[in-house]
């Protein structure tokens, strides 16, 4: 939104001189220009966008339940209400865990792996990435091929105390043990219905099905960087981790926080992951999100001012995220 | 906006249980109940739609035809009747049946019988140009609001459907089982003919209860004793879906408590009554549960999985029993091993001096067909329904679906060779008039809150006390909530 204000300042002063403006009398090419560039655009981001945030706004005033006109205002007893709600709290909560861990791990390993790929390999002549570099860079995008509703079925399987692939392998040495005498249980674990383990295997899913898009991202960034500079580094005596932290991360600093402020997006959101997963947010709200949960008092208990009171901090709290990631990683000339 | 409130329900079907989906079409009808007379008469002024002067969007007209015994609604038969079925865990083929059996009673006329998924999408802008089918089954995640559908006098009174006579002899009314009209009933009038009779029960192999020499329990005593003896073979008792189908055992629970103390104890909880979970019944009943919890007589690793999941493992012999709808024999088609006889038995009484006998069972229909006020062809559409009610319609039902109707005896006793439908047929004989079933869950939507509640119960997180406690705080919260219309419970 802050972009709009921004656009529409910078023409008017480069054409500050009167002499230039006299020549551009607004003639009709011109205002079908400005009408289907400028006005059309931003008609579309009104009506689909702004109206929609503002009603939602004005619902979360009210005690609205959906299924009537009757829509009473009473003030902020909405926030009130989920502020008092544990539940909501619990989900706020995994949210923001959410939002740290997801984007940390994933990135992080995606920048690896994109390192191991574009310059990880033999430090003599050309730099180039590990053997099979081409084949790991094609492997690791399938699971992003997949969509989410598929890679929560996916790993609902995989995470099933009956049979699932998880426990099967971690059985596979305990069987072997058993083998030799040994008296052990199999393990028998239901990931995502403890509360120990649940919020941490949806995480797992959710990276699995991720690293591999960032990994593609950083790679045509790293690709974009003048190799002089890695190679000049690496004639200087610089090591791969070296190169990788102090030469190569500060040149794609904006595809990271980029990447950050997607991550992070999603990681508030969740929806489809825990819904699919944990359809009711886990034993004790243990993966409770606050999307799942909001859908939940909307669409199942028709409390539709709760839900969009609930709808507008989720926002609020994404928005500040995105403000605080881009400022953070905005380099010092720009400050 | 107005698509947001038309489709509440409208979630991933894989995630919902059978038993999410009977209390949605319930609580869609019984809502309306919520908006009083004053809204029922405000309608017939707004719409008038119908065509007729009537509250209620009124009697269907006359077809046109000659009006007899055999032709009760007075069908033409040089007039279409066109039939939108629900295509969802039934299929289309019994209507299609009744479809050519209504063809043949009426010599020469045209029954068109179509069938979706998607209900309300289809047939909405259908009642908003006024060209509304015949007959329809407004079932399914994508199925119409009823309560709207009513109030805005859009739908056909089906007193005369009940009153005219069935093509077995004596009227349909007489021909149905107890209770089965109930559901589709507001202030007095019929509006939905619900076809299909659920019975809630408890479900197990009659194969395997005779390897091991046990019979079916009768007592909760009887219950746990199986329990022990299945967990000497490293059997579990019981399996659950906790993520998404812990609240069948909340049924069960419950079930047992109204068994133990009457039906007084639904008419409680009914009530939202301040003291509902405190009753002596219901105290029982969770203690119960817990004790089987504390005995470990669950499959381990319920609490991470769904009710699909957990009826796999039932099936396949990990579990010896599980408590459900009579859908379950139908859903676990394909995934039941072909010997598994799987027969049901009623929830078991607490104790011997239980209020109830212990043939009472828990049962109620679902799965609505109603018939369109402004239907060009009303008529039609009775008389298709009178065809489905018919004997020979209903057992061809049952035996295409393997589901009871909400016909007397429409099951033969061999059951066309399932144990599960014989069960079922012989537990409502057996029942006779003592059927019980309760609303609250479906009318305030507590399933929601049941669900993850019961999954910590039965995963031993918390004890029958706090899940007690913790349902009665729910109890409360929508009985002090203003916002929420309450029902009136006699």
């Amino acid at each position: 939104m802050t972009a709009v204000p921004t656009t529409l300042e910078s023409p008017s002063s480069d054409a500050s001189a009167p002499r230039r403006r006299v020549g551009r009398r607004p003639s009709a090419s011109r205002l079908l220009f400005f009408a289907v560039f400028l006005g059309v655009p931003l008609l579309v981001y009104i009506v689909f966008v702004v109206s929609p945030f503002l009603q939602a706004f004005y619902y979360s005033l009210t005690s609205w339940r959906g299924v009537s006109g009757n829509a009473d205002f009473i003030g902020l007893d909405n926030y009130r209400t989920i502020f008092a709600d544990p539940v909501y709290r619990k989900a706020l909560a995994n949210n923001l865990l959410l939002m740290i861990i997801l984007p940390t791990v994933t990135i992080t390993l995606a920048f690896i792996l994109a390192v191991m790929v574009t310059i990880g390999g033999d430090s003599r002549g050309e730099i180039r990435g590990i053997k099979g570099a081409s084949i790991y860079r094609v492997v690791s995008f399938f699971p992003y091929v997949l969509p989410a509703v598929v890679i929560g079925i996916l790993f609902a399987f995989i995470y099933s105390p009956n049979g699932g692939l998880l426990n099967g392998v971690l059985n596979l040495p305990v069987g072997l043990l058993n083998q030799l005498g040994a008296d052990i249980d199999p393990i028998g674990l239901a990931w995502l219905g403890e509360r120990r383990f649940a919020l941490a295997a949806i995480i797992a899913a959710v990276v699995w099905s991720l690293v591999g898009f960032y990994m593609v991202l950083f790679v045509a960034a790293i690709k974009a960087i003048p190799s002089e500079t890695i190679e000049a580094a690496r004639l200087d005596g610089a090591g791969r981790a070296r190169l990788a932290f102090q030469v190569v991360l500060p040149q794609i600093r904006e595809n990271v926080s980029t990447a950050v402020v997607y991550m992070g997006i999603m990681a508030l959101d969740m929806f489809v992951y825990i819904s699919v997963m944990t359809p009711s947010g886990g034993i004790g709200k243990s993966t409770e999100v606050v999307s799942r949960y909001l859908y939940e008092t909307a669409f199942a208990r028709s409390q539709f001012g709760l839900a969009s009171a609930m709808g507008v901090v989720l926002a609020l709290v994404t928005m500040l995220m995105a403000v605080v990631v881009l400022f953070a990683s905005r380099s010092k000339e720009d400050r | 906006m107005s698509t947001q409130h038309e489709s509440p329900e409208s979630s991933t079907e894989s995630l919902e249980t059978p038993l999410d989906r009977l209390a949605a079409s319930r609580r869609r009808f019984l809502s309306l109940a919520s908006l009083g007379t004053g809204a029922v008469a405000l309608s017939a002024c707004a719409t008038g739609g119908g065509g007729d002067d009537d509250d209620s969007g009124g009697d269907v007209a006359e077809g046109g035809g000659e009006v007899s015994d055999d032709n009760p609604f007075g069908v033409d038969p040089s007039k279409p009747v066109e039939v939108v079925i629900f295509d969802g865990g039934y299929g289309d083929q019994y209507a299609k049946d009744a479809g050519e059996a209504m063809a043949a009673l009426h010599e020469g006329i045209e029954v068109n019988v179509s069938s979706t998924v998607d209900i309300q999408p289809e047939l909405q802008p259908r009642f908003v140009a006024g060209e509304p089918p015949d007959l329809y089954d407004n079932s399914g995640a994508q199925s119409m609001n009823t309560a709207a559908l009513v109030s805005e006098g859009q739908l056909s009174d089906l007193a005369a459907l009940i009153q005219a006579p069935s093509l077995d002899g004596g009227t349909v009314e007489d021909s149905l089982l107890p209770g089965a009209l109930e559901p589709g009933t507001y202030s007095g009038t019929l509006y939905s003919l619900n076809y299909v009779y659920t019975v809630f029960a408890l479900w197990y192999s009659a194969k395997q209860f005779e390897e091991k020499g046990w019979s079916a329990p009768v007592t909760w005593e009887d219950v746990m004793t199986i329990g022990e003896e299945a967990k000497k073979e490293k059997l579990s008792l019981f399996a659950y879906g906790g993520q998404n189908a812990a609240d069948y055992y909340h049924t069960l629970a419950i079930s047992m408590a109204v068994k133990e103390g009457g039906p007084e104890v639904a008419t409680m909880l009914d009530k939202l009554d301040a003291g509902a979970y405190e009753q002596d019944a219901v105290v029982k009943a969770f203690a119960a549960i817990e004790e089987a919890v504390k005995a470990d007589f669950f499959l381990p690793g319920g609490s991470g999985i769904k009710h699909t999941d957990a009826q796999a493992q039932w099936v396949s012999g990990k579990a010896v029993m599980y408590p459900s709808g009579s859908w379950i024999e139908n859903e676990q088609k394909g995934v039941t091993p072909e010997d598994y006889e799987m027969t049901g038995c009623p929830e078991p009484q607490l104790s011997s001096s239980a209020a109830m006998p212990a043939e009472a069972i828990h049962g109620t229909a679902g799965e609505p067909f109603q018939v369109p006020a402004q239907a060009k062809n009303g008529a039609g559409g009775l008389e298709f329904l009178r065809v489905m009610l018919s004997k020979e319609q209903a057992q061809n039902f049952a035996k295409v679906t393997s589901s009871t109707t909400v016909v007397k005896d429409s099951v033969p006793d061999d059951a066309f060779g399932s144990t599960a439908l014989a069960s079922v047929n012989e537990m409502i004989k057996a029942a006779g008039e003592n059927v019980y079933t309760w609303n609250f869950t479906d009318w305030y939507n507590l399933g929601t809150d049941f669900k993850p509640l019961w999954n910590e119960f039965l995963n031993g997180d918390i004890g029958a006390d706090e899940a007690r406690e913790r349902s009665q705080e729910l109890v409360d919260g929508v009985r002090e909530d203003d916002s929420v219309d309450k029902f009136d419970v006699e």
